[in-house]
């Protein structure tokens, strides 16, 4: 775990391209939100493993994401129950009824609906508002970040050693 | 393209995703057995095998073979075992959980057969009824015969008793009529009271002074007879009592060896009760098994309705739930066809079965259907098994099922066995009728068993095992008559059969053959008891019955003299008219 967030600071402060490290973030977001067990997250998966983002970042934002899944899940059952039982798309439900695919990705169960169109939704200001805040982070966080007393005593822990080592493995520097 | 593709993350995925895939093709059976084991022994309640399970992919199809559901009542059994089932469904139906089954084809099918090794029972596995231990209620029973000398213990022979009460009666009553006797007034005192009345009543008083004098003599009389007289009613009423209970007495005495004897052969009848009992022990546990046979539908029934069960369970907001938007409403599992092979009495019968559901409102209303018919073979001469049932919401589970079976032979088998003793069927033609109904998942209804040239043995070196023996070599024909209620799931079953009685029969004519010799002397020792008591106490009835003759007569001798009242005596003619003719002149009339 301190390797993978010592991989993930890596990576904010490296030349690590910002948006790169933002579709981590929303790609994870997803995968942690949506019940694990679905066929869209087969989808989630290959796009995390065949495109160049941050996979580092991509499993934090899962972790993350998936503990805060556990609080959302009544919200996520309101929504897709409302989605599902309104009266202009039930047209629609009905006619994927009959299709497979369309089952196998079990639309028509509540809380897998509620956060595949509440991710959908946020997905587009979540991925800004990740690069923005890489951005800053890099600008004028980070400077203002290392004056900080707490950051001098954590560079003296295990952590940051471990930082250390992958940075100078990689060549990075913080 | 490379900026944006990171090639080696794609085929790492490809790899992994292939492989899992690949790996999934390749263990579809055994995977598919595993999942089939674990879902089904959730279902059953205890262990559930299933030796091969193999999957064709084109056409979608299953193949298991030797399947063992374990009877968590008695885990030694498997509830239902099968050697083959192949079933053909549509694939992509059953990856979207809608299982509709074309043709599902079982063999081998069996109740109640022995396990190699018992199977594991669900530890949240609850019994829906107690099965009756026809072991303890055997080893409960304690049958007991008891010898023709414990028997005469145990009759409180009464005869004795009854001759020392008659005797005692006749002591006392004896007593109390002598000393009634010795008060009675002789017969000089009767004449006596004769000749006074006689001097009276033919006196002529001439004047009124004469005629009072004679009425105080009367009374004087009839004061002297007036003891007397009380003294005779005493003693009649004393003898009178006496001779009523000595003649009953006497009665009682005569009576007294025949009703012990009576006795003595109600001890040795049997008590139905426990027979009721012996009927269940040595029948019981083969009913049941029986009944299973005639009920086995419901076995397969019975799952659907607990997945009936399941479909009503409220969603939880945590977990959500699944939106059935099936406009064209079809049922979420369907078999069309079925054919089961049972296995029975070393021979095959297939059932029928269609439309096969738990939504039967999803298919028109259709009912589910099954039937057995086998035409007659070496086993029986007639097979007949037909049921129907519908699940609906408004109606919930309903159905009926008949049969009629006729001229089965069973073969050799083993009824009951505890410790030294065993109760062999050794062969019987068996018929059989009856209906169930299904009224919301609950059973009820009757069925009648005949078993006709029955041969039966049982071998144990007990006195009632051998006594049974007997009498069970002589019962050819069996009536039963068998309950059947209680839930879907776990049906209970109430024999009633006139077995009982026949045992009851049997047992107490073997007892009573085998004490005809002291009965016969046990009614010579009464009968001699009872002569000599009645040659006794006859001779003194008699002498009760003569003195009370006596008494009698004297009553009515005193009665009689009584009759004649003071006011009775008159004047005589010629002093009445004279004194009628001086009251006439003192008037002055004519």
């Amino acid at each position: 775990m301190i390797t993978l967030l010592a991989k993930l600071f890596k990576a904010l402060n490296a030349e690590t391209s910002p948006w790169a490290l933002a579709w981590a973030f929303l790609l994870g977001m997803v995968l942690g939100l949506t019940p694990l067990f679905s066929l869209h997250n087969v989808l989630i998966l290959f796009l995390a493993f065949s495109l160049r983002i941050n996979f580092s970042g991509f499993i934090l934002a899962f972790l993350v994401f998936s503990g805060l899944a556990y609080l959302l899940d009544p919200v996520f059952d309101y929504i897709g129950e409302s989605i599902l039982q309104a009266q202009a798309l039930q047209g629609l439900w009905a006619s994927l009824y009959e299709n497979p695919l369309a089952r196998l990705l079990q639309y028509n169960h509540t809380i897998t609906m509620g956060s595949v169109v509440f991710c959908l939704v946020v997905a587009v200001p979540w991925l800004f508002i990740s690069h923005r805040l890489i951005v800053a982070y890099r600008g004028r966080v980070k400077a203002w970040f290392d004056r900080l007393r707490f950051v001098q005593v954590i560079k003296g822990t295990k952590f940051f050693m471990v930082y250390q080592r992958i940075s100078g493995l990689r060549g990075g520097s913080l | 393209m490379n900026k944006v593709i990171r090639w080696q993350g794609l085929v790492a995925f490809i790899v992994i995703f292939g492989g899992l895939a690949l790996l999934m093709r390749i263990f579809a059976g055994p995977l598919l057995k595993s999942g089939l084991e674990f879902g089904l022994t959730r279902a059953n309640g205890a262990e559930v095998n299933i030796a091969q399970v193999e999957v064709n992919w084109q056409p979608f199809a299953i193949r298991m073979a030797d399947i063992q559901f374990t009877d968590p009542e008695q885990p030694e059994l498997n509830r239902l075992k099968a050697d083959t089932a192949a079933a053909e469904l549509y694939f992509w139906d059953a990856v979207i959980g809608r299982i509709h089954i074309t043709d599902l084809r079982m063999t081998g099918i069996a109740m109640g057969t022995e396990r190699a090794r018992p199977g594991k029972v669900r530890a949240d596995y609850e019994a829906e009824r107690e099965p009756r231990d026809w072991q303890q209620v055997f080893a409960d029973l304690n049958i007991d015969i008891p010898s023709v000398e414990q028997i005469l213990e145990r009759s409180e022979i009464r005869t004795p008793g009854v001759i020392q009460k008659a005797e005692d009666n006749f002591r006392t009553y004896r007593e109390r009529v002598e000393q009634a006797q010795s008060s009675l007034p002789s017969t000089d005192t009767l004449d006596r009271y004769q000749t006074r009345i006689k001097e009276i009543t033919e006196a002529q008083p001439r004047t009124p002074q004469e005629l009072l004098e004679l009425r105080n003599r009367l009374r004087s009389l009839r004061d002297d007879m007036g003891t007397d007289r009380d003294a005779v009613r005493s003693f009649v009423n004393t003898a009178e009592e006496a001779r009523d209970v000595l003649q009953a007495d006497l009665r009682a005495l005569r009576e007294a060896p025949e009703q012990d004897l009576q006795r003595v052969r109600a001890l040795l009848a049997f008590d139905q009760e426990s027979l009721t009992e012996l009927s269940g022990i040595l029948f019981g546990p083969k009913v049941e098994e029986w009944s299973r046979y005639a009920l086995m539908a419901f076995d397969f029934i019975g799952p659907m309705l607990a997945r009936s069960d399941d479909d009503e369970m409220q969603p939880s907001r945590w977990e959500g739930r699944y939106i059935d938007f099936d406009r064209q409403q079809r049922p979420v599992f369907l078999i069309e066809q079925a054919l089961t092979d049972i296995q029975f009495a070393n021979t095959h019968v297939g059932v029928e079965w269609s439309n096969i559901t738990w939504q039967h409102d999803r298919i028109g209303g259709t009912p589910s259907t099954y039937n057995l018919a086998a035409s007659a073979s070496e086993y029986w001469q007639e097979l007949n098994l037909a049921g129907r049932f519908t699940l609906s919401d408004v109606a919930g589970f309903a159905g009926n099922q008949s049969w009629r079976v006729r001229g089965i032979n069973l073969a050799e088998q083993k009824l009951f066995q505890q410790n030294e003793v065993a109760a062999q069927l050794l062969g019987a033609m068996l018929n059989s009728q009856g209906e169930v109904g299904v009224e919301r998942g609950n059973l009820s209804g009757a069925g009648a068993i005949n078993l006709a040239d029955v041969a039966m043995q049982v071998q144990g070196d007990a006195r009632w095992a051998q006594i049974l023996n007997d009498v069970l070599s002589g019962i050819r024909n069996i009536e039963m008559n068998v309950g059947v209620s209680g839930a879907i799931q776990a049906p209970g079953f109430s024999i009633r059969t006139d077995l009982d009685k026949q045992l009851q029969r049997g047992f107490t004519a073997a007892l009573t053959a085998e004490a005809d010799t002291h009965i016969a002397e046990l009614r010579q020792q009464l009968q001699a008891q009872v002569s000599s008591a009645t040659e006794r106490l006859n001779p003194q009835l008699q002498q009760v019955v003569t003195g009370l003759t006596s008494g009698q007569d004297k009553a009515s001798t005193l009665n009689a003299l009584f009759e004649i009242e003071p006011d009775d005596l008159q004047l005589g003619e010629k002093l009445e008219d004279r004194l009628r003719g001086s009251l006439r002149r003192r008037l002055g009339g004519n």
